[in-house]
């Protein structure tokens, strides 16, 4: 069977399963409820007819339902898109032999060995290390594989094609931790110079596995690498904050919507990490820039400055599976519990477009709040997209804004 | 639409007065355009396909009488879409959300199990309904969103109140669960 006869027979599917999903969205949204989660009632929810049912919160008279599903699939397309131009340029091939690749280094990991792999679009190079190896010194191999990719991106129009090996020597391996595999595939971009960033280096890192308890049928989400390395941290100071995630949103923004202009190059990409699949060789698991705000929030903000991405996966992840599925009330009590006396209610985080949080401070908030303004709907518009204000910067100011918000952070 | 209004339509179909394609354009084009765009990522073959839906919908009402037309719209839309999309499987494409949602489901479906006929899809069709079934209502919804819809990770997080990484968990779960099915019904 392939995907494709699937997505057919799904389509066959009688037609109550598919008024279900409509009835269940429009009733659920009609009762203040979704899925048997109470929403945050805070607010006041609106519902807003149309052909898709959308949630308003109308105090502040800023629709964030709607607006958010056009942001977030912008963003959304935009993380595939990155990923897709990564590993395009990796396999110009097909997407065959990507899958093909990723398969092979699935069963790699999986094995706990790994070779090196040639892709047919010539520029690829796998460089591996073996089944253990220490989070140093994989750390380590990601810093000496960037600087190399960053030389590599500044000499684009030497149209070469380099070979990159980094080596895991003996005495980085003292802290060794079994059971941790990393790849690393590098290649540089042999093309003309263009203003699309092109990730130039792929670390196919496992930073996270969901395992399932055949007895108990319980899925809980395991960290099997403790990810030193400081993922989401675009602008390489060290810190993940929110400017990291302004410009990670920025970027998203940019490449969903094809702009010549990129505020991120593929250094960037690189040192982030961004749309890298970081759980159980499941691209669905990558970091976008909701990640990275939410890490900028808790280091900054609530109390957790030492918060890694591990550790947020595992917050997000590590819970056992309920007989109800109650995944999302599951996630929010589990947080709820490593983050008591530092969050506000759960709503208040889960608008990737408003801070209401007291724990930020109000300027910082405000900025935040400000940048994320966009038109009201119209409940005439069923498919406008309004964008944010930050969309809507040109260049220039977007990089004077980044300037303002560096000064709010340091005061 | 209302449902008042969706009666209307189909009242104004039976009578074949072509105003009702008019009013399903206004009250359905986007959301349909935006289903056939997820699939085929092209904006030309997406209206291509809209307008196929409505000589559809022209064609099939009567003798058809959907209880829910918007339902039925988007079961129309997405078969036009997808039978499109395997039209250009020559071409070279990537980067809409029903590749990605194909890519998802690679691993844990392919087989060298070939769904060849119409008997053996429609097999597989009452075996994913038995499938949809066993879920939960929420996952089912987000399997649906996902797969049928082919709504982003994103959007659907947006849809439902949830976090990412909670949507993307359901997915996993569910995708696991389902090849498990499969596997026992024989199909992989």
């Amino acid at each position: 069977m392939k995907p494709i006869d699937f997505m057919d027979a799904l389509g066959d599917v009688q037609e109550k399963y598919v008024r279900q999903m409509l009835d269940e969205d429009e009733s659920a949204h009609e009762s203040g409820k979704v899925g048997g989660a109470v929403l945050n009632t805070a607010f006041p929810i609106e519902t807003v007819s149309g052909s898709e049912s959308r949630i308003r919160r109308s105090e502040t008279g800023r629709p964030f339902g709607g607006k958010l599903r056009y942001a977030v699939l912008l963003a959304s397309t935009a993380a595939c898109l990155a990923a897709v131009v990564g590993i395009m340029h990796l396999h110009q091939d097909s997407s065959e032999n990507m899958i093909a690749e990723s398969m092979l280094q699935e069963l790699q990991i999986e094995t706990g060995t790994t070779t090196a792999t040639e892709s047919a679009a010539k520029s690829t190079t796998a460089q591996t290390t073996a089944s253990t190896a220490s989070a140093a010194a994989i750390a380590d191999a990601q810093t000496e594989t960037v600087t190399t990719a960053g030389t590599a991106q500044t000499e684009r129009n030497a149209a070469a094609e380099t070979e990159m090996q980094t080596s895991v020597s003996a005495e980085k391996q003292e802290n060794v931790k079994s059971g941790t595999t990393t790849t690393v595939v590098t290649t540089t971009t042999a093309t003309a110079v263009t203003t699309v960033p092109a990730t130039t280096t792929v670390f196919m890192t496992r930073v996270a596995d969901l395992m399932t308890d055949e007895e108990t049928g319980i899925t809980k989400c395991t960290v099997i690498y403790e990810q030193p390395y400081l993922l989401g941290d675009v602008d390489a100071d060290g810190a993940i904050t929110l400017l990291d995630y302004f410009l990670a949103r920025r970027a998203n923004y940019q490449l969903a919507n094809e702009s010549e202009q990129h505020i991120l190059d593929a250094a960037a990409y690189d040192r982030a990490n961004l749309s890298r699949t970081l759980i159980s060789n499941d691209p669905a698991f990558s970091i976008c820039y909701s990640e990275i705000k939410y890490l900028a929030l808790y280091r900054s903000y609530l109390g957790k400055p030492d918060l890694t991405y591990a550790d947020y996966i595992r917050m997000a992840c590590e819970y056992p599976e309920l007989e109800n599925d109650d995944y999302e009330s599951s996630v929010q009590k589990d947080m709820k519990k490593v983050f008591r006396n530092h969050m506000e209610e759960y709503g208040s985080w889960t608008d990737e477009n408003e801070i209401v949080s007291e724990a930020v401070p109000k300027p910082v908030r405000d900025f935040y709040n400000d940048a994320h303004y966009a038109e009201p709907y119209d409940s005439s518009e069923n498919w406008e997209y309004h964008p944010l204000k930050l969309e809507q910067w040109s260049d220039e100011e977007f990089r004077q804004k980044i300037d303002e918000l560096r000064t709010l952070l340091a005061q | 639409m209302e449902q008042h209004k969706d009666t209307a339509v189909i009242a104004l179909l039976q009578k074949r007065d072509e105003s009702a394609l008019e009013m399903i354009r206004q009250a359905y084009g986007r959301l349909c355009g935006k289903i056939a765009h997820d699939i085929l990522g092209n904006t030309e073959d997406t209206e291509e396909c809209v307008n196929d839906m409505l000589m559809k919908v022209w064609q099939s009402i009567p003798p058809n009488h959907p209880e829910c037309l918007r339902a039925y719209l988007i079961t129309l839309i997405r078969h036009l879409a997808i039978e499109r999309y395997r039209m250009q499987t020559a071409q070279k494409r990537g980067g809409t959300q029903f590749d990605e949602a194909l890519e998802e489901l690679r691993d844990t479906l392919t087989s060298d199990e070939n769904v060849s006929d119409a008997v053996e899809r429609r097999e597989l069709t009452c075996a994913i309904e038995r499938f949809l079934d066993t879920l939960s209502l929420k996952a089912r919804r987000v399997f649906m969103r996902r797969y049928y819809m082919a709504d982003s990770v994103s959007e659907i997080a947006a849809q439902y109140h949830m976090s990412e990484s909670a949507v993307k968990i359901s997915l996993m779960r569910t995708r696991n669960r389902l090849n498990d099915f499969l596997k026992k019904e024989g199909f992989l």
